[in-house]
Parts: structure tokens; C-alpha cells; sequence
């Protein structure tokens, strides 16, 4: 079934910059222009904040440290007036056409690490699905990133409750390929989070906040913890199969 | 045991047309003149609309429309209890579609915490302000997580994928 | 509001009239069939802060029923509370439906009252 959105376009890598290091008004230009050739570059760039697929900075950083950490190759893109000793460059003033030859050249990089498993991102993925990491819904994803009846579907389980990589494959009939690389799509847009913060392997501490019963002391962590998910009103066993199948729609997963 | 979906949403917005597009009976409908010159529609919706569905197994998937003007809050009330989830149909060419999402979401917050919900945007063809971008993080801002997309409630097919949004969700 | 004045000042005298004339009422309120308030008078506001709207509801499902029923158009919803009596009845003027609502407690004669608001409806009607 289609999704109502907007019209089918190709799947394009969608991957992000950073910009640190150049003044505002070329930071300014640079996402502009970014934008505009959008109809043009081979894949899809958002801004954000860090943890960028490329970083983007200005020739008065201090030189990147001569080896590049085997397992973060985040491609740096340097613009300015002095070219820097090794790595890609655009001078100032920006011109289009050079700028999304780079784009192209810089994202094909960037998808070929990917597909080598080598982006830290999807082995750290790859480490909390093995521990079973549960990903919860920030918001809901922009509609670019929903170009699929599945990746619909993956964000509408997600919205009901938090998921591990394991559960959204077994709710749904995606592979779980499809799952990583969905979530992998959300996190960086920062639509997603895991929860539970398993990094730490310790358990949540049953300790009150406060040996003051009415006091109430921010842990400064509030802000990353969604309340937990309500409890749902129990729905008759069977009644949703059934609903589906009146409403002529496939079963949802392997196990429906 | 009631097996019922909610539609709301203002005046105009589709609840009576998007319950026709799936009700095995013709709606039953309570609706009279509209004496709110504001809204340029002829009818409204004072009392509830109604269709329903028959299920494999005899029973019934009853599908409710509310009213959309507050003033009929106590009918959102009772016609809340017990239902398995809302769609919320939003008119894009009203002057503060935002506003307007956020009377239901305030309206039925306990039933949406407690199910499941669907924001569903009309009109968005013709009026693309305010975007999907924006009525997600006013959902954000809300603390409302559920699925929020474009929808033509003319058409049968995508009242069926709301349904369908809202049946992942109670799976879940 | 898209009511014409002289049906507002209609429904202004007939409120008057029925607070008059109806033994034991508490409140009268007289309201568009969406549930807009055209004139209303009451022992206390709150008993009619939402009379017009739940009035609007309630004359609709009456409609449903006597329809569903096959015993043709509502006249008028009646409703008996553990401390008086509601009556809600149609008020079919050609230009706008109106329903006329009377709040009265236990002390009320219900024949008098659905007498009295009949008539009253018939005046609104002829506005």
C-alpha cells in the first residue's frame, strides 16, 4: 500500500554535515547552497549539529592529527582561502558547480564506508543490538525519511513503545538489514535515542532521588527520559487480526 | 465488549466523510444547520456520526464521529470510553491548523495515552502551510508521539491506512 | 450568528413568558440546533452554562430515535432527574431550527409545563 505523501523519488543515501569553523555568514551560504543543489547531488545532505557524516570547517582550525583513527574516517571538508597540507578542499567564494562535484565525490565515500561496515556508527549499532539496546521515538521522523510503507510502518511501532533491533524485525516484515538502516536514518537525524543507556552494563539504581521526601532534585537527565509507556488498554485477543482482515489488510509480522 | 475508533477534528475537517468511505451502512448522522457564520459550511455535527463494520466472528467495529466545536466537549467524553483509538482529522486550510490539533490532543489526552492515535492532515494539496515538519514538533513540544501524515479522507484507501496506523500501534 | 433579530427577540419574550408562567421552573434556555445559546434565564448561571450545546446533542439523538424507531420527527426530549424535570423541544422555524429547553424542579406540574412550552414553540415558529 502507498503511503498518501509526497510523490515516489529514488532512495537517495540521506547523510549529514557539520559545519564548525567558518564564519556565519559563510556558514550561512554553505547550508544555502547545500539546499539548493539538492536536486542535484547524488545523495540527500541535512545539517546537524555533530556526529556528521562530514565534517565541513574553516581553514583556521588547527591541522587534523596526521593519522586519522582507524575507526572513525569522518571525511573533513576544509573551506576557505589556504588550502590545508592533505585532505579535500574548496576555495572562497563557493562556486556550485564545484561544490556539488565535491558533495558527489565526498558522499560516495561516505555510503562506500558505510557498506564496509566501517562507520563507527553501525559497529557501535552492531555492539547494542547484540545486547539487545532498545530505540525509543523522539518525534516523529520527517517525511523525507519515511519514503517507504515499511519505514512507516518501523516509526508507527516505534511510536507506541520503544523497541530493540530484534523486536521491530520480529513486529514487522523487515529485514533486519532494513531495521539498522532505519534506525542508523533516525539516530543520525536525531529522531531517535536508545534507551536504557545499557553503556554503563550497570543496572538502574533503585536508590529514591532524594532522602528528602519532597524535594525534588533534577538529575540534569530528565530531559532524555521519556516517562515510561503507558499502559495499554487491553484489546480483546484475536479483535485486531480480525479488524485487519475485514479491513482487507495483510497480517502485520511473521508471527500475526 | 465495545469495539469502537474514534474520529474528531473540526468542522469541515472529514470525520463524517472519512466513516462513510469505510462503513458498511450508510452513516447515521446527526447533523443540522450551521448558525456559525464563521465556518462556511452548511451542516455540523451536534450529536455523533456513526458507521460500522462487521467482523468474521459477527461482531461489530462501530466507528464513531464526534462532534468538532468545544463546546460539545462532554459528548468527546462519552463517546471516549472504551474506544480503541482516535483519528484526528486536521483541516490545513483553516486559519491555525496547529491551534486547532492541539483542542483534541488536550481534549482526548487521556485517551491517547491510554491507546493509540493518528493525526491526519487534509487539504495539504492545495494548502501546504503549515508542513508535516511543523505539526511534528508541535506533537513533540506536546509530548504526543503517534503517526502525523497527509491524508484525503475522500478516498477509502487512506482512511483504511489510518486504520491500519493506529492497528500497528495497538499491536504493538 | 446567522439568526435574524426578530427571532432573537422572539426567543427573548418567550423566555420571559415561560420563567413567568411555568410553576416550579428553574431555568430556560433557548439555543440554535448546533447548540448556540440565543436567550436564556436561570436561578443560577452554571445550571445553563452547557444547556445548549447538551440540549443540541440530546434533541439530535431524540431525532435518530424516532427516526430509527419509524415513528417519524421528535417532538421533544424529556428527561426525569432524582430533583426535577428537563424538557427539550423543537422549535422548527423555517429559517432556523431552535430548541427550546426548561429546567424545573420536583414542585413542577409536567402537564403545565409541556403545555406552557409548546405554546411557546409555536410563537417561536411563527416569528
Amino acid at each position: 500500500m502507498n503511503t498518501p505523501a509526497a510523490a515516489p523519488r529514488a532512495r537517495r543515501p540521506l547523510l549529514s554535515f557539520s559545519v564548525e569553523g567558518l564564519p556565519a555568514r559563510d556558514e550561512l551560504l554553505f547550508k544555502s547552497l547545500v539546499r539548493l543543489l539538492d536536486h542535484r547531488t547524488h545523495q540527500h545532505w541535512a545539517w546537524q549539529v555533530e556526529d556528521a557524516d562530514l565534517r565541513v570547517v574553516g581553514d583556521r582550525l588547527p591541522a587534523p592529527p596526521e593519522e586519522e583513527p582507524a575507526d572513525s574516517p569522518v571525511p573533513l571538508l576544509t573551506i576557505g582561502e589556504t588550502p590545508p597540507p592533505r585532505g579535500p578542499f574548496l576555495r572562497l567564494p563557493l562556486h556550485a558547480d564545484a561544490l556539488e562535484a565535491m558533495l558527489n565525490r565526498l558522499g560516495a565515500l561516505v555510503v562506500h564506508a558505510r557498506e564496509l561496515g566501517l562507520a563507527a556508527a553501525s559497529r557501535r549499532r552492531n555492539e547494542q543490538a547484540a545486547h539487545g539496546e532498545e530505540y525509543r521515538l523522539l518525534r516523529w521522523p520527517s517525511a523525507t525519511l519515511l519514503d517507504s510503507t515499511l519505514r512507516m510502518k518501523l516509526a508507527t511501532l516505534l511510536a507506541s513503545r520503544p523497541a530493540s533491533l530484534q523486536a521491530l524485525q520480529q513486529r514487522s516484515n523487515a529485514s533486519a538489514q532494513e531495521c539498522a538502516d532505519f534506525i542508523s536514518v533516525l539516530e543520525r537525524a536525531g529522531f531517535v535515542a536508545s534507551s536504557g543507556g545499557g553503556a554503563t552494563g550497570f543496572a538502574n539504581s533503585r536508590a529514591p532521588e532524594s532522602i528528602w521526601p519532597d524535594s525534588h532534585i533534577s538529575t540534569g537527565n530528565d530531559a532524555s527520559h521519556a516517562a515510561p509507556p503507558a499502559p495499554r488498554a487491553n484489546v480483546e485477543p484475536g479483535l485486531l487480526a480480525r479488524i485487519r482482515s475485514r479491513l482487507g489488510l495483510l497480517s502485520s509480522g511473521p508471527r500475526a | 465488549m465495545e469495539h469502537k475508533i474514534l474520529f474528531t477534528g473540526t468542522m469541515g475537517a472529514g470525520k463524517t466523510t472519512a466513516i462513510a468511505a469505510v462503513s458498511e451502512i450508510p452513516p447515521v448522522r446527526t447533523e443540522v444547520r450551521n448558525s456559525d457564520t464563521s465556518v462556511a459550511k452548511a451542516t455540523t455535527t451536534v450529536g455523533l456520526d456513526y458507521g460500522e463494520l462487521t467482523l468474521d466472528n459477527g461482531e461489530k467495529l462501530r466507528l464513531y464521529g464526534t462532534p468538532g466545536q468545544m463546546r460539545f466537549d462532554f459528548m468527546w467524553r462519552i463517546l471516549a470510553r472504551g474506544a480503541l483509538g482516535l483519528v484526528v482529522l486536521v483541516d490545513n486550510s483553516r486559519p491555525d491548523p496547529l491551534a486547532d490539533l492541539e483542542v483534541y490532543l488536550d481534549g482526548f489526552a487521556e485517551l491517547i495515552e491510554k491507546t493509540a492515535c493518528v493525526v491526519a492532515v487534509g487539504r495539504m494539496e492545495t494548502h501546504s502551510e503549515p508542513g508535516l515538519e511543523a505539526y511534528a514538533q508541535r506533537m513533540q513540544d506536546k509530548g504526543v508521539l503517534c503517526p502525523v501524515l497527509p491524508a484525503n479522507v475522500t478516498d477509502p484507501q487512506q482512511v483504511v491506512q489510518l486504520l491500519e496506523l493506529l492497528l500497528i500501534q495497538l499491536e504493538a | 450568528m446567522n439568526i435574524a433579530p426578530r427571532i432573537k427577540d422572539a426567543a427573548e419574550t418567550v423566555v420571559d413568558t415561560l420563567m413567568r408562567e411555568i410553576k416550579g421552573v428553574k431555568a430556560v434556555v433557548i439555543a440554535t440546533e448546533d447548540g448556540l445559546e440565543l436567550a436564556a434565564r436561570a436561578e443560577n448561571t452554571a445550571q445553563v452554562a452547557r444547556m445548549s450545546a447538551i440540549a443540541s446533542s440530546l434533541a439530535a439523538l431524540g431525532a435518530v430515535a424516532g427516526e430509527e424507531s419509524g415513528l417519524g420527527q421528535c417532538e421533544n426530549v424529556a428527561i426525569e432527574t432524582a430533583l426535577g424535570h428537563i424538557l427539550m423541544l423543537q422549535a422548527r422555524h423555517e429559517e432556523a431550527g431552535l430548541i427550546v429547553s426548561v429546567v424545573t424542579g420536583k414542585d413542577a406540574v409536567i402537564g403545565q409545563a409541556l403545555y406552557f412550552s409548546k405554546q411557546a414553540t409555536l410563537a417561536l415558529q411563527r416569528a
